[in-house]
């Protein structure tokens, strides 16, 4: 039994002894006989500082400070550790009951939207009214009336409110829409290209006016517009 | 694997949340950390807390070593940077220290022998400190001469064992064992001088 800690020993000493001179061949498995044994690679670490710190004539007093810094690095929250939660797996139970609560508040969202669907259907479901829109079938308000009464033009009778009229039966009256444009605002001929006399004279010479080159260096061409006229 | 692929293959799994592969790199670089930073800094409790802080930093760091550099580099880096933060913010409090006593500001021109880790300590703990020297002293001298030139040529040149074994002209595998064995002789003499 001795010797064979011994022999674990002496081959940890010498994994340990290359992967310090940086001059190790380690594969994963003897990264992981390093790791299986921090203890011992600590003991054999600090004696190697020991011997080259004393060899190179360097002070000897360094400190071991995994213990501290391990201390320290149990004070760090989780979310600032580097791993940042991307590695914790929940156990198998705990991930089983979370997948459970999220299958069930969406059958609750899915249950919840059809209900509102379904009372929505059942207490707003009117006859709708051929040839009418959604809120023309919703039928008129006393104000829709009143508009309505004073869009067909009726006198309103004295001491009578819009209220009263309109809660009278009315024919609506039908106007219809017309894509001829409209005549009322006439255009002069000179702008709609009716007349071959060219352009307003008056405007022609306002314009050279307003323009302080044709208005300095041109007065014959005003005159010569005026002569148009 | 090279040394500094080894280096990654710990961080990788330090990443992954596995702090014993941490704990590995802390005791591969904690000597050298404060070593270096005991360049800068001559006060020892000083120098032991930046070295705390540098670890801790890389430690919360780690997610952000991209690993185009080796990391011994990286927290090499860190180390220097905590160090000449810390000089400057003495410098501000009022505890005056040249930051050009050494190189300059920019570079990493170490300001002072690193005579700042001969802690004094207890007369008690000065005594077992000399005692262990002379064990090293008595146990480097009893080594074998072939076992000696080694681990010599290892650490006060710091050749590589490529290097060794064409000095030596022996094969790799017998530098190896070379430096190996006379580690392991120096450990078992110096076995009763170690204080806890």
């Amino acid at each position: 039994m001795k010797q064979r800690q011994a022999n674990e020993s002496k081959t940890l000493r010498g994994t340990v002894s290359d992967w310090w001179d940086d001059e190790s061949r380690a594969d994963d498995q003897e990264i992981d006989a390093l790791l299986a044994d921090v203890d011992g690679v600590r003991s054999h670490t600090r004696d190697f500082d020991l011997i080259g710190g004393r060899l190179r004539g360097e002070p000897l007093a360094t400190r071991d400070l995994l213990d501290s810094i391990n201390a320290q690095l149990d004070e760090i929250p989780d979310a600032e550790r580097p791993c940042g939660g991307k590695v914790v797996s929940l156990p198998r139970v705990r991930s089983w009951q979370n997948r459970r609560v999220w299958q069930g508040a969406v059958a609750a969202s899915l249950f919840a939207a059809v209900t509102a669907v379904g009372l929505t259907l059942s207490t707003g479901e009117r006859a709708p009214v051929d040839g009418q829109a959604p809120m023309q079938a919703e039928g008129q308000t006393d104000n829709d009336r009143a508009v309505m009464a004073s869009l067909n033009a009726q006198e309103l009778p004295e001491g009578a409110s819009p209220a009263t009229v309109a809660a009278k039966p009315q024919q609506s009256r039908v106007i219809e829409a017309s894509t001829a444009p409209s005549t009322a605002t006439k255009l002069p001929d000179w702008a709609t290209g009716r007349s071959n006399s060219g352009p307003d004279p008056y405007v022609v010479t306002h314009y050279r006016m307003a323009s302080p080159e044709f208005g300095t260096t041109g007065p014959e061409a005003r005159a010569a517009t005026f002569d148009r006229k | 694997m090279s040394a500094e692929e080894n280096d990654k293959a710990l961080v990788a799994r330090a990443r992954k949340g596995d702090r014993r592969a941490f704990d590995l790199l802390v005791l591969k670089y904690q000597h050298r950390v404060q070593r270096l930073i005991a360049r800068y800094i001559r006060d020892p409790e000083q120098v032991f807390d930046l070295a705390q802080e540098t670890f801790i930093k890389a430690y919360r760091a780690l997610d952000r070593f991209r690993g185009d550099s080796a990391f011994y580099t990286w927290i090499y880096r860190i180390a220097v940077n905590t160090a000449k933060n810390q000089l400057a913010s003495d410098a501000r409090g009022g505890f005056m220290v040249s930051l050009n006593s050494g190189g300059s500001d920019e570079s990493d021109e170490p300001m002072m022998e690193p005579e700042a880790l001969r802690d004094g300590g207890t007369p008690d703990a000065l005594a077992a400190t000399e005692e262990l020297e002379a064990a090293i002293d008595r146990a480097i001298s009893d080594l074998p001469e072939d076992l000696r030139a080694a681990l010599t040529l290892r650490e006060m040149e710091g050749l590589s064992y490529d290097e060794i074994a064409a000095v030596m002209d022996c094969p790799i595998g017998t530098v190896r064992s070379r430096i190996f064995r006379a580690r392991e002789a120096i450990e078992q003499s110096i076995e009763p001088f170690k204080g806890g």
